[in-house]
């Protein structure tokens, strides 16, 4: 059915179809009349194959699709790995689980190592001890909306220059019976990171864990905008951080949101080429430690 | 122009009839089709619309999900529920303590809820790129941390019969509001009403927002109000009143305001830590 028969209400703008030239009604009557291009979801003209299983290796370039969702109980592996450069993971908003193997899992859901041009979107990663892990040698990748919710260690972590991670929600992280500390995002290199949210990441109990929204490594020139962070706890003697970044210089940090309720570090840098503007840094024992700053609004505990 | 246009409609009709070029969206990825209402989701994975449907119930919902991970994908089709009239209680589509549901790309009209994904079980939900239009009490209702809400458009919301205010978009726990417009929210017999209303958001974030005529006469109109609030943030909102009213209110002065605009308010900001840059006109 045509949305031109939606049932008009007082005070509706007046249908498009009405101020059409009637000249094009024959037009778009054709148009109707003959199987027009479906458009929904999320297309598949591009997939070069499809995931239908899991743990899977691709081994041929291109864009791999999922059309269900898949679970595993992996406690070791990964679920996806990738041999090869230039490929593309979309799950098209399905699902990729693992819960069923539990708080010991040291599984990954989507893997590479030493690749370039990785590019990951569209998935839901649940379960795993890591979400995303793009490491190793490489660089060039692209890490972007997905969903990476329930991950016991890792959120995801994505090496090496050029690589971007954008527009995620990193969600509960944490709860592992095997590894101490806790990270949303991780990233090594020159990694832009920029629009994601991460909510809750949280150290296990008793296991002195230090606990970190966003944790940058080397990262030269890169950026780390818009960001919004939030609930980072870490465990007994552990160290929470909301952004932390380590070895770094150079680095952008500009425009993010981070709450904490008595979290220890909003935003910590390696040394003052680190330059944090703009930011919203509230609740934190210590709002910035060792960046340069410029017009953030900070509101401690 | 006139004496081309002969020539251009058979070239405009193939064009329009052509597979377009592959694009973002088709059906491939349909876990299956909602068809009739009132429709229930058991199986995990993506319901889509391929057309237009309507309902005149007055109790439940159009569209209920039972089960986690669901997408609900309209494809721009319209659901419904005008024909149930102003005395509605009906939901648009319903997830009652669900995790992950996401609701897009929907038209949906004349429910008492356009969406309300509810229960403290559920969260990590997703609304995006929806219109609403004539919700009666809310078009948005979302509860569960991790949830976002943004890129909507909402508009004319109110009138119900069965309660008296009216919210464009009501979040429940730590949720991002984002992007979202939201014009037109009318309240009546001396109750409030509410551009955005966010309860007991702990440390959410409230950005990039345009609210414009939220109408409560002699109650109060607010642009945002966030009631039980923590850590909140909220920036590069643009909230435009009726000339009185309160432009953002907050129980606690631990979320902060800065840099929106909050134009012909009669109180620009009412209990929020000012954070600077934050532009003040009253009537």
């Amino acid at each position: 059915m045509s949305r031109l028969s939606r049932i008009p209400r007082a005070g509706d703008a007046r249908p498009r179809a009405v101020v059409l030239h009637a000249c094009l009604v024959p037009a778009l009557l054709l148009a109707h009349a003959l199987p027009g291009p479906a458009r929904a979801a999320q297309s598949d003209d591009s997939c070069t194959g499809f995931i239908d299983s899991i743990p899977a290796s691709i081994t041929k370039q291109g864009t791999w699709c999922l059309r269900q969702d898949l679970s595993g109980n992996l406690i070791h592996g990964e679920a996806i790995e990738i041999l090869t450069n230039n490929v593309t993971i979309d799950c098209n908003h399905f699902k990729l689980g693992n819960l069923a193997a539990g708080a010991g899992t040291a599984a990954a859901g989507i893997d590479a190592t030493d690749r370039v041009n990785i590019t990951v979107r569209n998935c839901t990663v649940r379960g795993f001890h890591k979400g995303i892990a793009l490491e190793g040698a490489g660089g060039g990748h692209l890490v972007e909306d997905n969903i990476l919710d329930g991950n016991t260690s890792i959120g995801m972590s994505v090496l090496n220059d050029g690589s971007i991670v954008r527009r995620n929600r990193v969600l509960d992280t944490g709860g592992s019976s095997v590894f101490a500390s806790v990270v949303g995002i991780l990233t090594t290199g020159s990694v832009d990171i920029l629009d994601n949210t991460v909510s809750g990441v949280v150290a296990p109990a008793g296991s002195n864990g230090s606990a970190r929204g966003i944790r940058t490594w080397e990262a030269y020139d890169a950026a780390v905008s818009g960001n919004r962070v939030r609930g980072v706890q870490a465990d007994g003697t552990g160290i929470s951080f909301a952004v932390s970044n380590q070895e770094s210089a150079r680095v952008v940090l500009r425009d993010n949101d981070l709450s904490g309720d008595g979290t220890d570090v909003g935003i910590s840098c390696h040394d003052d080429s680190g330059y944090a503007l703009q930011n919203t840094i509230n609740g934190f024992v210590e709002a910035v430690v060792g960046c340069a700053g410029h017009n953030n609004v900070v509101k401690l505990p | 122009m006139p004496r081309t246009l002969p020539f251009l409609l058979p070239a405009l009709a193939i064009g329009l009839w052509a597979p377009a070029a592959p694009a973002a969206e088709s059906y491939d990825n349909c876990t299956g089709t909602i068809a009739a209402l009132p429709a229930a989701t058991s199986t995990q994975g993506t319901w889509c619309l391929k057309g237009d449907l309507g309902t005149d119930i007055t109790t439940g919902a159009a569209i209920t999900v039972a089960t986690n991970n669901v997408t609900i994908d309209c494809n721009g089709f319209k659901l419904g529920g005008l024909a149930a009239g102003d005395g509605t209680e009906a939901t648009g589509i319903h997830a009652p303590n669900r995790r992950n549901v996401t609701v897009r790309n929907c038209n949906i009209r004349g429910f008492f809820r356009g969406v309300h994904l509810t229960g403290e079980a559920g969260g990590g939900h997703q609304v995006e790129d929806n219109m609403f239009d004539g919700n009666t009490f809310a078009g948005i209702d979302v509860q569960g941390d991790g949830s976002v809400v943004q890129r909507n458009r909402v508009r004319d919301t109110g009138g119900s019969t069965q309660t008296p205010i009216a919210s464009g978009i009501r979040v429940t726990g730590t949720i991002d509001v984002l992007g979202n417009s939201v014009a037109g929210v009318f309240a009546s017999d001396s109750s409030d009403a509410h551009g955005i209303l966010t309860i007991a958001n702990a440390g959410g974030s409230i950005n990039g927002n345009r609210v414009s005529m939220v109408l409560a006469n002699p109650g109060t109109a607010y642009g945002i109000y966030n009631p039980f609030n923590g850590r909140m943030s909220m920036r590069d909102n643009d909230l435009s009143g009726p000339d009185t009213g309160i432009g953002v209110s907050c129980t606690s002065d631990a979320a902060i305001l800065r840099d929106n605009t909050l134009l012909g308010f009669a109180t620009g900001n009412d209990g929020c830590t000012n954070g600077g840059g934050n532009v003040f006109h009253a009537p």
